[in-house]
Formats: C-alpha cells, structure tokens, sequence
C-alpha cells in the first residue's frame, strides 16, 4: 500500500513537472515569437532608414537645398582635396597617384584645412 | 421477500441503463478517436497550422560607386475580415478620415461577405499606427514589400519602376526582373486557439532566396550632373525633349544616360508614356553635320587623298544631283581638314564623291550604325542605313552630310568612342555585374571590343581635325577651360509627316571627347526641336562643355593647358562668401 502510494506521488510529480516545463516552452515559444516580430520591425525601420539617407545624399536633393539658403558649391582645387586610400573608386586613386607634382601655393599651406568644398553665395 | 426481489430488479434495470449508456458513450468514443480519427486530425491541423509564404527581397539596383537607385522597404498593407464586421458605416467613415480614401469606395469593399478583403495596400507608418490605435478586430495587417527609389528622378529612364505586386515594367527593372525578384519561400507555422504562434519543434520551412542586385556602370554625381545640364539646356531653348551620353571609351561604359523630361520613379503613374520613354536608345534622328565625322574617318582609313588637299565649296551653293546644296556660310576653296572644321556640306559632299559610296558604307556599317549595340535595355532600335543598292541618285549627296540616315544618340556616343579610343569600337556597358544578398558574384559583364573600326593613325588624324572643329571651327563652345576637347556640331532638319524636310523643325546635337589627345570621356548630347535657336553649335556645344567640365572636375584630373577666352553665353560670376561647407562624396 504504501509501496502504491509513493509510486502514485513520484508519477504525479512527474507529470506535473512534465506539464509545467511544457507550458514553460509555450511561453518561451510566445517570446521568442514576439522578438522575432520585434527584429523584423526593426529591419523594416534600418530599411526606411537606408532609403532616407540615400534620398538625402541625392545630389540634386542637396542642391536644391542650397539653393534654398542661396548657397551654391564650387568644385574643390585638386590642392585642396586629400584623397583617402580606397575611397572615391579606382579613379580618384589611381588618379592621385598619377597626377603631376601639384603645386601648393605658399601662402595657401597655412590656410588650407582638411578636404573641404567651398560654398560661395549665388549673385 | 418478494419486495425485495423487485427492487433488484429495479437496481438491475438501472444498473443496465447505465451500462447501456457507458456502452454507448465507448462506441461514441471509439468511432471519433477510431473511426474518424483522421478525420478530425486533419481538421485540428489545419486549424493550428497555417502555410505561411515569405517573400523575397527584391534585389537592389546600385550604381558604380555602390549608392541605391532602387531598394525595398516593407510597408503595412490593410485589409478587413469584412464578414465579421458590424458596423461597416462606422468603420467606413474612420478609415476614410485616416487613409484619404472615398468612404463609399471603402464601405463597398467591406460590403463584401468574404474573410479577406483588401482595404489600402502598402500605407505609410503614421497611417497604420492611426488604424491600429482604432482597435477593430476585424481588421489585420500584414508587410508587403514596396520598391522606393530614393534618387528620384535620377536615371529614372535607365532605372525603370514596377508595378504595386513588385514586377518590373520598364526599364532595368523590367528587362532584369527574373534576376531582381527572386525566389518566394513558406513556412509551416502552428497557432494556438488565439491565433498566436507556436514556436514548433517540426521545423518545415523552404527559406526565401532574394532577388539579385544589380550593378549597373553610371555614376550617379555625373548622371546627376548630365541631367541637369541637360535640362536647363532644354528648358532655355523650349525644346520638346534630349538625350546625352557620357561614355568612358576604354571600357565602354555608361556613366550617364541622361534624358529629357524626367519623372520621379516613386509617382510613376503620374508620368506620360512621352516623359516614360528613354529617348537615348529608342528615338532616331537624322545626325546632320555630326555625321561628317564618320565621313572624313573613311576617307582618311581608304587614303582617299590628303586632309590638305583642297576643294571649292562653289561659294555656298551648288546644283548637283537635280538638286541644290548650299551652306549654311558661304565658302571658297578650301582645304579638307577646314572643310569638316567649317562644317561645309559642299565640300564634305565632294570629298564623299571622290571617296565612294560603296566604302562610305563599310564604313558607316563598321561604326556600328545600322545594327543595335546590343547595350541590354529594352525599346533599343538599330537605326537606319540604306545599303548602297537602295541607294538613290541624291543619297551620295544626302548620307556623307548625315540626312537619309537615323541613328540613336547611343549609337553616335559609342562611334565617337571608337575615335576617341584609337579605333577600336567598345559595345557599350550599362551592367558590370550582378551579385546575390551576400556580395557573391552571379554574373560579371566585361568591357567587350566590337572590332577595330580604323586605325590608330586614322583615328589621330580625325581627332586632331575635330579638334580645330572646337578650337576654330563650328564647335568654339564646347571648349573646356583648361582642357582640350575635340568633336563635331550637328543641325538636322527633322523629316516632316509629307516626307520633306522641315525648315523650322531641328536636331541641334554635338558628340566629341576630352581631352582630345587622350580622351577619358566621350559625351554626346542631342536637343530635339529647340527654338529659336536651334544650331547645334549654339544649342548643344555649351551643355558638352559644362558636362565635359563638371566630369574632369569631379575626377579631379589636372588642367592640361593654360586658361583661354572661351565664350560662354549666360555665364555669371559667383561670390565667395567664406562660408565653408563639408566636402559632399
């Protein structure tokens, strides 16, 4: 009798072990469900996101904007830009690797900066 | 004792009827869990399980440098559950206020009995979010993938659209839609009684392949830049429309495909099938004078006789053929080389008479008019030239000055390229390569040699001629500050519907190439009908030079020579205002 009742209890708590961790895994199952959702909406907005900048960086978005506050932009001297390695595609490098000496003006070395376009006001 | 016989009975009695039931529940049970048991397993799978479809990315179309002309977002798509609403006035009138659309129009679609009705396909954030907060049941989303383009207008020619369900129906997007559409996949997925999903330990998927990327060879600065000088110079001289090319010789390729009117891409359905069409491949024209060039190119490969050798150009006009040839200046006896320099027909027609029909046609055949360049878009013509045994008595008169011949300005581009690249003809490229989502090449397209057209020497000697067409002749505004260019004016007459040629109707065109010795850019530009103006020299010349000038800027290549006056009409002076902005890639 008692041998019956210990066995009923061990295979009671074994089922109500097994029910709970099933019912654990739905839920584990729901959340994973809901992150899932989560990184798709978040995809979706780097997407959204990659479609604005590009949008913004459109070069005749850009003018129109600076032609909005009267600005337009003169194309830099050669001595007035550095060329990064990689950057621009082979033609800018290959380009700045084949360009004769270019003669900075002495005075210019003082004032020139980094690689900058200058923006004049239009007339 | 016999009362209590008769209530065994009755206990009996019951007892049976209970087993008679518990008998009858047993079979119940045995004929659903036995009988019917796929039947009913198959009712509960199908209410848990669903076959969900996974749509693909479509690819991206980019351009030489990488930037997106053409991507997907995903967008909220709403539709209704239209059977299970209740109070279809209501919801009518709310939706109405949050999509814009006519509340008739959405009551009669959720006036449908149906489980599954379209409402607005493909609505922005802020109007999903407002339906959402409405909190109808009856109404679901679900993410559909729109196409946006965030250049606008740029390369809208090129580039092409689709249609709402995704397939390409011009352009790039339409000839290369099997390529960007990609493969669809389905999952199997299990949902509780509220519809949730289960994560399942069956894992039944077919994974969705995305669509390809595209690479095509334009960069967009210099197609920005094609386009808006293009535009300007169309909007100036009120003409119906244009084309230009910029086209890198050596390799063949397409860095700009410029057209005029343009369109933004993400409103498509508002552009005319006029704005749609990409004039640069499939309208013809009659090149005029900038056909000499091919001309002076047969008789200098077939020796015909010396660039100096001298011919009279009858004063401007000259009766030959049973009709009348005139210049548009009057000329005497000149040399051949200021011949094409002056652009004058009657010399140029001597100097194709002494050659010879028969090899002006080779020729003009081995440059590749006559036939399409096989560049890949769709609507591509080939253009027209008649072979010499359909030749009539003026047509040795009419095709050497460019008339009775129609060419694409693609075709005139690329023929200009086989000079500029020491005559060997390049077939224009407009795809470098296609590659799959993770950058593995799919297809690779090569820069590909047609065949040499002239030869080197040949090719030198016109350039050097073309180039007093820019330093002396017809083409003075084309010239590029600080560079030499090269190339040849055009003023066509347009064919009217009776056949004969208009007097006020005109193609003003100018191809050529800088800088002239080793040429880097071929750019030909071509203005349909401007007015009043309307020579080639004045119309088309100018937008060559501020291309011309805008692409070597932009490449950052070297002035080869000292400034020189050069006439620039509307040219104006800009301030410098010290303000300094961050360099833009």
């Amino acid at each position: 009798m008692r041998r019956f009742a210990a066995c009923l209890t061990v295979v009671t708590l074994a089922a109500l072990v097994y029910v709970y961790e099933e019912v654990e895994a739905v839920k584990t199952g729901y959340a994973i469900r809901r992150q899932e959702e989560a990184k798709t909406l978040l995809l979706d907005r780097g997407r959204a996101l990659k479609f604005s900048i590009a949008n913004l960086k459109a070069p005749h978005n850009l003018e129109r904007k600076l032609l909005a506050q009267h600005i337009t932009l003169a194309s830099p001297k050669s001595w007035q830009t550095l060329v990064m390695p990689g950057a621009g595609g082979p033609r800018a490098s290959e380009m700045a690797g084949t360009s004769p000496a270019i003669r900075v003006p002495f005075v210019a070395k003082f004032f020139v900066g980094t690689a900058q376009a200058e923006a004049r006001e239009s007339d | 004792m016999a009362d209590s016989s008769l209530s065994k009975t009755r206990l009996f009695f019951i007892f049976f009827l209970f087993l008679l039931f518990l008998f009858c529940l047993l079979l119940r049970l045995g004929f659903l869990q036995i009988w019917k048991s796929s039947k009913y397993q198959s009712l509960a799978r199908n209410q848990s399980r669903a076959i969900i479809e996974m749509q693909p990315a479509r690819g991206r179309i980019v351009d030489s440098k990488g930037r997106d002309l053409a991507l997907d977002i995903r967008l909220d798509s709403l539709y209704a559950v239209s059977r299970e609403i209740k109070n279809k006035d209501a919801v009518s009138a709310a939706l109405s206020r949050i999509l814009g659309i006519g509340r008739g129009e959405i009551f009669n679609r959720l006036d449908r009995d149906k489980l599954f009705v379209w409402v607005a396909r493909k609505i922005s954030p802020a109007k999903a979010e407002a339906v959402k907060r409405l909190k109808i049941e009856e109404l679901e989303f679900v993410k559909e993938s729109q196409r946006v383009y965030p250049k606008g207008d740029t390369a809208c020619h090129l580039v092409g659209f689709t249609d709402i369900d995704n397939e390409g129906l011009e352009g790039i997007e339409l000839h290369y839609n099997s390529f960007l559409k990609g493969v669809p996949g389905w999952r199997l997925a299990q949902k509780d009684a509220k519809r949730r999903e289960l994560v399942s330990r069956e894992v039944e998927m077919v994974s969705p392949v995305d669509g390809y990327n595209i690479h095509l060879a334009i960069d967009e600065v210099i197609q920005s830049l094609a386009e808006k000088e293009l535009a300007e110079v169309c909007k100036k001289f009120n003409a119906r429309g244009g084309s230009a090319i910029v086209l890198d010789p050596g390799t063949g390729d397409i860095l700009a495909m410029a057209n005029f009117p343009l369109y933004d891409l993400n409103h498509s359905k508002k552009a005319s099938a006029e704005e749609k069409r990409n004039r640069a491949v499939t309208d013809i024209f009659e090149p005029g004078s900038v056909f000499k060039t091919f001309t002076l190119s047969s008789i200098v490969e077939n020796k015909a006789f010396s660039l100096n050798e001298k011919f009279d150009c009858e004063n401007g006009s000259w009766a030959v053929a049973g009709k009348v040839l005139h210049d548009h200046t009057r000329h005497g006896v000149m040399p051949f080389r200021e011949i094409i320099e002056k652009s004058s027909n009657i010399g140029t027609v001597k100097g194709a008479l002494r050659l010879g029909g028969e090899k002006l046609y080779q020729t003009i055949r081995l440059f590749g008019f006559g036939e399409r360049t096989g560049i890949g878009l769709a609507g591509e013509v080939g253009g027209i030239v008649p072979n010499p045994k359909n030749w009539s008595r003026s047509s040795i008169i009419n095709i050497p000055i460019g008339q009775g011949v129609a060419v694409t300005s693609l075709q005139l581009a690329a023929a200009f390229g086989a000079i500029a690249n020491n005559g060997i003809l390049m077939k224009p490229r407009i795809l470098t390569r296609i590659d799959d989502a993770d950058g593995k090449v799919v297809q690779d397209f090569q820069p590909e040699t047609v065949r040499r057209v002239i030869s080197k020497e040949t090719a030198l000697q016109v350039r050097t001629v073309l180039e007093s067409v820019v330093s002396r002749g017809t083409g003075k505004k084309a010239a590029v500050p600080g560079f030499k260019a090269a190339g040849k004016t055009g003023t066509a007459q347009k064919i009217l519907p009776n056949g004969t040629y208009s007097h006020d109707q005109f193609v003003a065109s100018f191809a050529g190439f800088v800088p002239y010795d080793e040429p880097r850019v071929v750019i030909a530009v071509s203005v349909d009908e401007p007015h009043p103006v309307y020579y080639g020299g004045d119309v088309a010349a100018p937008a060559f030079s501020r291309i011309a000038s805008g692409v070597l800027s932009y490449w950052q290549i070297d002035k080869t020579e000292a400034p020189r006056e050069v006439i620039r009409p509307g040219a104006s002076l800009v301030k410098t205002s010290g303000l300094r902005a961050a360099a833009v890639e």
